[in-house]
């Protein structure tokens, strides 16, 4: 592997790599795209996507007052507290929706590329582009599986066109990939020759199979090629675990206390299996567990500086347990094509609740100012992909603007995808411009170029 | 707003139903006699091999042509009298229990349940088979390499048993190449050429120089076990651009995993080094002896229990445990016995009077008297096959009856006649109350009358499925038989299946559905598509695909489910491919 890496970069000059990032990017493989990342600069910043499913009740959820007034609505009370660390945005608009808007734009929402099958995103998330950036694989995590395990409903992160990482729900997982390569206090002062050759053995194994992929590589369709490409780059981050000393240089800048939290995992209760609308007691507490666990790994990681991109995914798309009445998915779903809006209202402020844990999860070790948190959802409301409420959490350190409701008006009807393009209306893709700008990428395009205005100068200039 | 409704064959988003198709008992009183299923005779078209399947201009893969409007239609005007070209060569990664078993059955040690990631569901045929979806995450790749660590040093013992001279002549290629030759070809399913052998020999000499024997035998069978030879199955012939056929190991290893999910046992490796696959009476004794594997019998349950997935079932809180596991078993036995006891077809499947399984199901069904064979005869003219069973019928209580409706009629549509109406658009989708515009208390069938004249740019979609699920109002929520409502109104169960092929026309109740489609071709087409498209991992395509689909039917109407592996791997096996590779 090393022959190539040392290759890669005689090839790629700092310009070169440059240039590629944004949509460009989209079309290098996996591996010339993580070559390219090592080349950036970047401002030491976290991003932390919060994802929660099924639009909400947006006169609710929403704030008001700009700046100078600035106010939360109901179901977002639970950030009163956090209220000058927080952006509302009201009024983007995924402009690349599938056919019908609906559901199925969790592919969408976070890649921002058209293409014809519904279950399929045509670029990578914004996760992924910024972790590429940045050298690093972004974790993908779910405190909870969801009862359409790996299905398109939790679709959200995706390491280019066409393919979804599956996450990670097991807490003792998240930790160990958080801190693959060891946290502080694991760094050995002793050397210890066992461990060195095992991981020379492990990197000669490698770097064989390494040769045997690219041989292999020669015979197939180009079509399948794609398929050797992710297992080399999948390999690439094998190889970082099983050949890695366990001590690490650096840090993210916060309080790096990862031990304390991980002693957490062991006390936490076993998740139910989800059977039914009508699921056991208990499962809204598990997931708040489960789910604020992950969250205090995250953080913890972002502390360290062994992790600086994360996504959460609460619950799929389209489905949901309904925290507020213990009832079990797709109840969150039902209940958001009824007019029962006391129980929707309900449920948004329980995943508000969620949403001021995090940022008090990260205001602890210190990273909040670090840390943009974008808290987002496949669809606005009912099945429209129009007129979204985005809340922007942290990130000040890194010039996000916080204290504001951000209004940008809507032009017609948000359910119908003519309207969704039209102009007037401000593309969800400049909020992933503003973002990635913030985190070090410099392009001004994010997803299609086609439907980026450049950055929210309201969020963040 | 005219939107078109035309029926596509996808799976993915309609609001919540999607997934309940629950399952299955019946069974079918047949001889239990195992047909001839294959080989010379079978009707399976033999191909020539000195006549190109593709002209030279013909090079059009078959990913490239257009999904018809009409499938049955188009799958009917099909000319199969020569054997059909696939589409492109490929490689499928393969499945969790296919690496189980290429480990298990290759280094004889057996692999602790993998702790492997599940394998995302295709949005296009609802499976997780799909070879272009699966490829090798991060996740994966940390389990192989996990996997092979820890199975490794256990087969390395066997090996150096098996070749002693490995303990202290590693480095030297007579002592190292036949034990690679012999674990390379159980692992790659061919044997290895000789630029492979001397890679591998080098790497073990130079692993022996540095670890005892036994961690650098290790090292290269944890090397092998991460190799894409292992890891992939291949279909690429001999790899030059243009039309190509399989290798014989290729054919031996997709008769194989197809099948059975196995690697090709010796007696199939050593077909394919005689070259003797060429021979249909050849191929027809080893699929047979395929089919008798238990994996055979397992691979066929997990195609089962992916079309008809039972989780709405399990834990809901409405149902005895005892009674939801006696459902959940009667889905299994059924279809177990339909296929492996009862030799039975699709229409064995969908039309038998008669189910499996404990005597608890009564609960359900009322009186069931015990017949042949295990079997259970249902009170009489309520019931046809899985459809009517109470793993296929059951809605939670909290299910509205404007969802349960459209859930069932939904789920024949798409599963029975593989049409799938699209999803509402955003500015359509209809809320509870425009589904019940008269209130809960007139029937659904009111309501459905009511909802037709109220909101006609849906009911230009919903007519296609909604009166199907009016049918089966004559089975409540649990999936009981009754004839009225509580409020004493009679249940209006007849109608008209339309757009459905030859299965379309007028019915009376949800019993003469089942026939109907039961003794259908685009019922039989429907069943083996999704059969193909499970087991080949791919979606087949109604134009491209034709031959494939019907040929079952072709050879026998209402041919035994078992023939399905066994016709449809024989015609992927010997189909020609178009290559393309690129540097």
């Amino acid at each position: 592997m090393a022959t190539m890496k040392n290759k890669r970069h005689h090839v790629y000059s700092r310009r070169n790599l440059l240039r590629g990032l944004g949509a460009g990017a989209v079309l290098l493989s996996p591996f010339v795209r993580h070559r390219m990342s090592l080349a950036q600069a970047a401002p030491a910043g976290n991003m932390l996507i919060f994802f929660t499913p099924n639009g909400h009740i947006k006169d609710h959820f929403d704030g008001a007052g700009g700046s100078a007034n600035f106010t939360l609505k109901k179901s977002l009370a639970p950030l009163e507290a956090f209220k000058e660390d927080v952006a509302v945005i009201r009024g983007l608009t995924l402009k690349t929706p599938t056919e019908i808007n609906s559901h199925d734009d969790i592919v969408r929402h976070l890649t921002c590329f058209e293409g014809p099958d519904k279950a399929k995103a045509y670029g990578p998330s914004l996760d992924h582009v910024i972790g590429n950036s940045l050298g690093q694989r972004p974790i993908f995590i779910t405190p909870e599986p969801a009862r359409h395990e790996s299905y398109w409903r939790n679709a959200l992160s995706w390491r280019e066109a066409g393919v979804a990482e599956p996450f990670f729900t097991d807490p003792t997982a998240v930790f160990n990939n958080l801190f693959a390569g060891g946290t502080p206090a694991m760094g050995s002062a002793m050397p210890d020759p066992a461990a060195e050759r095992a991981r020379a053995r492990n990197k000669s194994i490698l770097d064989f199979v390494n040769a045997d992929i690219t041989s292999f590589r020669t015979r197939i369709n180009n079509e399948d090629k794609q398929h050797l490409e992710l297992y080399l780059d999948s390999l690439r981050d094998v190889e970082k675990r099983v050949t890695t000393s366990g001590s690490v240089t650096g840090g993210g800048g916060g309080v790096c206390a990862p031990d304390a939290v991980k002693a957490r995992i062991a006390g936490l209760p076993v998740t139910p299996v989800q059977k039914d609308d009508n699921s056991p007691a208990g499962m809204a507490e598990n997931l708040r567990q489960n789910g604020e666990l992950m969250t205090d790994l995250v953080a913890s990681a972002f502390a360290c500086g062994t992790q600086r991109v994360a996504t959460i995914l609460w619950q799929g798309a389209s489905e949901g347990l309904d925290p507020m009445n213990n009832t079990g998915s797709p109840n969150h779903h039902s209940i958001s094509h009824t007019s029962d809006f006391a129980s929707w209202t309900g449920i948004d402020l329980w995943y508000a609740q969620r949403f001021a844990y995090t940022l008090e999860a990260l205001k602890k070790v210190n990273m909040l100012d670090k840390t943009i948190v974008v808290w987002i959802t496949e669809i606005a409301q009912g099945h429209e992909c129009g007129d979204f409420v985005h809340v922007v959490g942290g990130g000040q350190a890194l010039g996000i603007k916080t204290g504001q409701h951000i209004l940008y008006p809507f032009k017609g009807n948000p359910g119908d995808k003519a309207v969704l393009k039209d102009p007037a209306n401000r593309s969800l893709a400049d909020l992933w411009v503003t973002v990635q700008n913030a985190m070090g990428i410099t392009s001004p395009t994010f997803g299609d170029p086609k439907w980026c205005t450049g950055p929210l100068s309201e969020l963040r200039g | 707003m005219a939107r078109s409704c035309q029926m596509t064959r996808s799976f993915g988003s309609w609001s919540s139903p999607l997934c309940l198709l629950s399952a299955v008992a019946v069974v079918v009183l047949a001889s239990g006699c195992q047909a001839d299923i294959t080989g010379a005779g079978s009707g399976i078209p033999e191909l020539d091999p000195t006549k190109p399947v593709l002209g030279p201009n013909t090079l059009t893969p078959a990913a490239q042509i257009p999904e018809p409007g009409d499938w049955f239609g188009a799958v009917q005007a099909a000319d199969c009298k020569a054997p059909a070209a696939l589409g492109r060569t490929r490689i499928r990664r393969l499945s969790t229990a296919q690496w189980n078993n290429t480990v298990s059955q290759g280094l004889a040690v057996t692999p602790a349940g993998a702790a492997f990631p599940a394998d995302a569901l295709s949005s296009t045929t609802g499976f997780n088979t799909d070879a272009v979806l699966n490829k090798v995450s991060v996740l994966l790749a940390s389990a192989y390499f996990d996997a092979g660590d820890s199975l490794a040093p256990q087969a390395a013992t066997a090996a150096l048993q098996a070749y002693g001279c490995l303990a202290t002549n590693a480095k030297d290629a007579s002592c190292s190449t036949p034990f690679l030759e012999d674990y390379g070809a159980r692992l790659f399913r061919r044997p290895l050429n000789d630029e492979e052998t001397g890679r591998y020999g080098a790497f073990l000499a130079a692993q022996a120089a540095l670890d005892p024997a036994q961690t650098a035998v290790a090292s290269v069978l944890r090397a092998m076990l991460l190799s894409p030879n292992m890891i992939y199955l291949t279909e690429l012939g001999n790899s030059k651009a243009g039309e190509v056929t399989l290798t014989p190991y290729e054919q031996a290893s997709l008769l194989s995993y197809t099948i059975a999910d196995v690697p090709p046992d010796a007696s199939l490796l050593q077909a394919a080094q005689k070259g003797s696959l060429d021979a249909a009476s050849e191929r027809a004794t080893h699929a047979q002896r395929l089919l008798q594997a238990p994996s055979a019998r397992a691979k066929y349950a997990d195609f089962w229990q992916q079309y008809l997935p039972l989780g709405d079932l399990r834990g809901a809180a409405e149902v005895e445990p005892t009674l939801a596991a006696a459902i959940e078993d009667e889905t299994t036995q059924y279809f177990d016995k339909i296929v492996w006891q009862q030799g039975g077809g699709f229409a064995d499947l969908v039309t038998a009077p008669y189910t499996y399984g404990a005597t608890a199901l009564s609960a359900v069904y009322g009186t069931l008297t015990p017949g042949q064979n295990g079997a259970l005869t249902l009170p009489a003219g309520q019931r046809a096959g899985f459809l009517t069973q109470a793993g296929f019928l059951f809605q939670p209580a909290t299910a509205s009856v404007p969802h349960k409706v459209i859930h069932r009629g939904l789920a024949v549509r798409r599963r029975l006649l593989c049409q799938t109406p699209p999803p509402p658009p955003a500015n359509l989708m209809p809320t509870a109350s425009d589904l019940q515009p008269l209130g809960a208390d007139a029937t659904p069938l009111e309501s459905f009358a009511a909802f037709q004249q109220q909101k006609p740019a849906c009911a230009a979609c919903h007519t296609a499925f909604q009166p199907i699920g009016l049918a089966f109002e004559a089975f409540d929520n649990m999936g009981k038989y009754r004839t009225s409502y509580e409020s004493g109104k009679p249940i209006v169960t007849s109608g008209e299946l339309t757009g459905a092929g030859d299965a379309s026309g007028p019915y009376a109740d949800a019993v003469e559905i089942a026939q109907r489609i039961g003794q259908s071709k685009i019922g039989e087409y429907c069943f083996t598509r999704q059969y193909a498209e499970y087991a080949l991992g791919r979606h087949l395509n109604a134009t491209a695909d034709a031959c494939v689909i019907r040929a079952p039917s072709d050879i026998a109407a209402n041919s035994p489910i078992q023939t399905l592996a066994v016709v449809v791997s024989d015609i992927e096996a010997r189909a020609h491919r178009v290559h393309a590779p690129t540097n």
